[in-house]
């Protein structure tokens, strides 16, 4: 394999811009990440620490092996929700090692309202679960939650995809033989009592942990039964006469150190043994990619500068260097691990597709996990390429994606538009993963098509019922129409709905992309299996 | 098993093959065979080996760019070449530009005469809602401009002619 040889000018005003602008970008994440963290009124900070509670985060820092790292999910989900959201929707999901093992967390925050579930925890809780079963990978629950967010209910309990899918899921990790353990730090109510009860080992801890079906409100309510909530489901009952849970733990620590230990019992996962070469750092600056990515979402990008600040070493080996060039096709070594990587450089021809198809059979030949670096604005369209057959070409890669058996990995690196979206392996083809730059934007078009449609909708409308065109009306669509688009193509959207597993830092994107490599070998792959490509 | 690698010394492209023909290592050098055996590492970088038979010591150390070998008082520097982006490289040495897709020009940024370096930006053009910087292929100067700002063009369109070269 050969190094890539970067072509940009450090020194260009262009190379200088770009880099203040997403330098820039990359500050602003951290801070809302920050604050999404960390930032809470001083009064429920008090309010846990008067009920000789840890903060949640301080939770997790105590259960993970000290000096390993933690890929989180999702921190800013829920950060452009309006009323229905809260910071990191009110509960923390991630990757972390416990005792040696890489083990999906999953945490409520009680440092907001008591941790209860919005309809985007619940959605964040089943993805986390998802992301378990996907990379059979053991599950720790950290339980602190009033339930669910009951002025919300109908948008979180009653779907499909809703909190009956967290216990669903639960029990297909238990049928997986995948484990599950729960620390009991508060009240597990109502659904949420389902969460340790499901899971194959449970902590509780004495005075503030406890499970029931219902609270004692609702059971005074129910029956007239008074009773307090350490009698009605505390540790002690639990413990030594209902059986819902296993250990009892007189502190959080206390209970932080069970549950260390019991994941130190467990067997050691086998893990799918890739190909796996010596680690080698990017020989480009990683910090070089705020200076590639452009300022405006028009602007292209050679999207081999971004593979050159990803690889080890910066090298890599082009499929068909001269073939469909505007798809870029290739194995690189991340961390050490064999990789397939697709890449745009432009919109999707009928060659392009077809080379990303037939290269990512070459992948699942190969037992290679594939990377897809999207920046795409969608397929090419006009008369000649429809007569080439391009939406057979596009179907055939979208089958090609489907029908995959290696782990598959999704970075929004710019753009994302309409049907590029699907070609280049989007949220609903599985990734195992979906993470995405702050500069990213996602629409089904972009705003400026989408506005310029809907004024010209607008316009044939009124030509047709016989009103007068004004000018001053149609601008108005257009600049209504384009608001709305520009503020929900963003990253920030995107990631607030769950559409992507996190927006990350640039030059973090290589670590990133080792841990969740790493995780997704937990599962051992299946086998390809593709339908009938219309050739 | 074989590996081959291009160098360029004293700006001649050589091709070398090494084959491993136990106990002896076989080198190809531009079709002439070399038996290579007795490689021996005398300290960190200084080595020796037999070549057809006779002793030949050396210093040998190796960067990203090449390799850097002192023998007989002379010192070569032997930059890697390759294959991939070489092949690439001859199949764009074109004097027309034209668009690979139909689009709009947003702005030109040369003239009829101007002197271009290979990988400066001739044109910005607009297509499937993206601007795309159309770069001059090699060094040269520019024949004809046949694209105006805000005009449209079709695929295999010529937008921009380099003079010939001789």
């Amino acid at each position: 394999m050969s190094r890539i040889k970067s072509k940009i000018q450090t020194e260009s005003t262009e190379f200088q811009s770009n880099y203040s602008h997403n330098k820039g970008l990359a500050d602003e994440l951290k801070q809302e990440q920050y604050d999404a963290r960390y930032k809470r009124p001083q009064k429920d900070v008090d309010r846990l620490a008067g009920h000789g509670k840890m903060m949640p985060r301080e939770r997790l820092e105590k259960l993970l092996d000290p000096g390993t790292p933690f890929l989180e999910f999702s921190t800013l989900a829920g950060s452009r929700a309006g009323d229905a959201g809260s910071p990191s929707a009110s509960c923390i999901t991630g990757i972390g090692v416990v005792s040696g093992q890489e083990v999906v967390i999953i945490g409520n925050d009680s440092s907001i309202k008591g941790g209860a579930w919005y309809p985007l925890t619940v959605k964040k809780i089943v993805r986390a679960l998802d992301i378990a079963i996907e990379n059979r990978l053991p599950v720790v629950h950290l339980c602190d939650s009033a339930g669910g967010f009951l002025p919300l209910q109908s948008e979180l309990f009653p779907d499909r995809y809703m909190a009956g899918r967290m216990f669903r899921n639960q029990s297909t990790l238990s049928k997986m033989n995948v484990k599950q353990l729960a620390l009991v730090f508060g009240h597990c109510t109502a659904g949420g009592a389902y969460v340790p009860a499901l899971s194959d080992y449970s902590v509780i801890v004495k005075g503030t942990g406890a499970v029931f079906l219902a609270g004692p409100p609702l059971v005074k309510a129910a029956t007239g039964e008074i009773v307090t909530a350490d009698d009605l489901g505390g540790c002690d009952l639990h413990t030594q006469v209902s059986g819902v849970c296993d250990y009892p733990a007189d502190t959080e620590e206390e209970a932080i150190a069970i549950g260390r230990e019991i994941v130190e019992q467990w067997e050691k996962t086998t893990k799918w043994n890739i190909r796996k070469d010596a680690v080698e750092e990017p020989y480009y600056d990683v910090d070089e990619l705020y200076g590639i990515l452009p300022t405006d979402i028009k602007k292209s990008f050679d999207i081999k500068e971004v593979i050159a600040r990803i690889v080890d070493g910066s090298k890599f080996h082009e499929y068909q260097p001269v073939y469909g060039t505007t798809m870029v096709c290739g194995f690189a070594n991340i961390w050490g691990y064999k990789v397939g990587i697709l890449g745009n450089n432009g919109v999707i021809f009928n060659d392009s597709a077809l080379k990303a198809a037939h290269f990512i059979e070459l992948c699942n030949q190969n037992n290679t996990p594939i990377l897809f670096l999207q920046n795409v604005t969608g397929f090419m369209v006009g008369k000649e390429y429809e007569a080439k057959g391009i939406s057979k070409d596009g179907a055939k890669l979208i089958q090609a994606i489907v029908g995959s058996h290696v782990p598959k990995f999704t970075l929004m690196c710019h753009g994302s538009f309409g049907a590029g979206n699907y070609g280049m392996c989007g949220r609903a083809y599985d990734p195992r993963f979906v993470f995405s730059w702050p500069n990213h934007q996602i629409g089904i078009m972009g705003g400026e098509q989408a506005a310029k449609t809907l004024a010209d909708v607008k316009k044939r409308q009124l030509e047709r019922t016989g009103e007068k065109v004004e000018q001053k009306t149609l601008d108005k669509v257009y600049e209504e129409t384009l608001e709305a688009f520009q503020d929900q193509m963003s990253a920030y959207y995107a990631t607030s709905e769950l559409w992507d597993d996190g927006i990350i830092n640039p030059i973090d994107t290589r670590n990133s992309l080792g841990i969740a490599i790493s995780a997704s070998l937990n599962a051992q792959p299946g086998e390809p299996g593709y339908g009938i490509f219309r050739f | 098993m074989s590996e081959s690698y291009k160098f360029n010394l004293d700006e001649i492209e050589h091709e070398v093959t090494i084959s491993k023909c136990h106990p002896e290592l076989r080198i190809l050098v531009d079709g002439t065979a070399f038996a290579v055996d007795d490689l021996i590492q005398i300290s960190e970088n200084h080595f020796s080996m037999r070549i057809n038979g006779q002793l030949k010591k050396f210093w040998w150390a190796q960067d990203e760019e090449a390799i850097h070998l002192r023998s007989d008082g002379r010192t070569y520097t032997l930059p890697y070449l390759d294959h991939i982006s070489a092949t690439q490289k001859a199949a764009t040495n074109e004097d027309i530009i034209k668009a690979n897709m139909p689009g709009l020009v947003v702005s030109v940024n040369c003239q009829v005469g101007s002197t271009v370096s290979a990988g400066d930006v001739l044109i910005v053009i607009e297509s499937m809602k993206m601007q795309i910087n159309i770069t001059a292929p090699r060094d040269g100067e520019v024949e004809s401009v046949h694209a105006e700002t805000n005009s449209a063009f079709q695929k295999n369109a010529e937008l921009i002619s380099l003079k010939a070269q001789e």
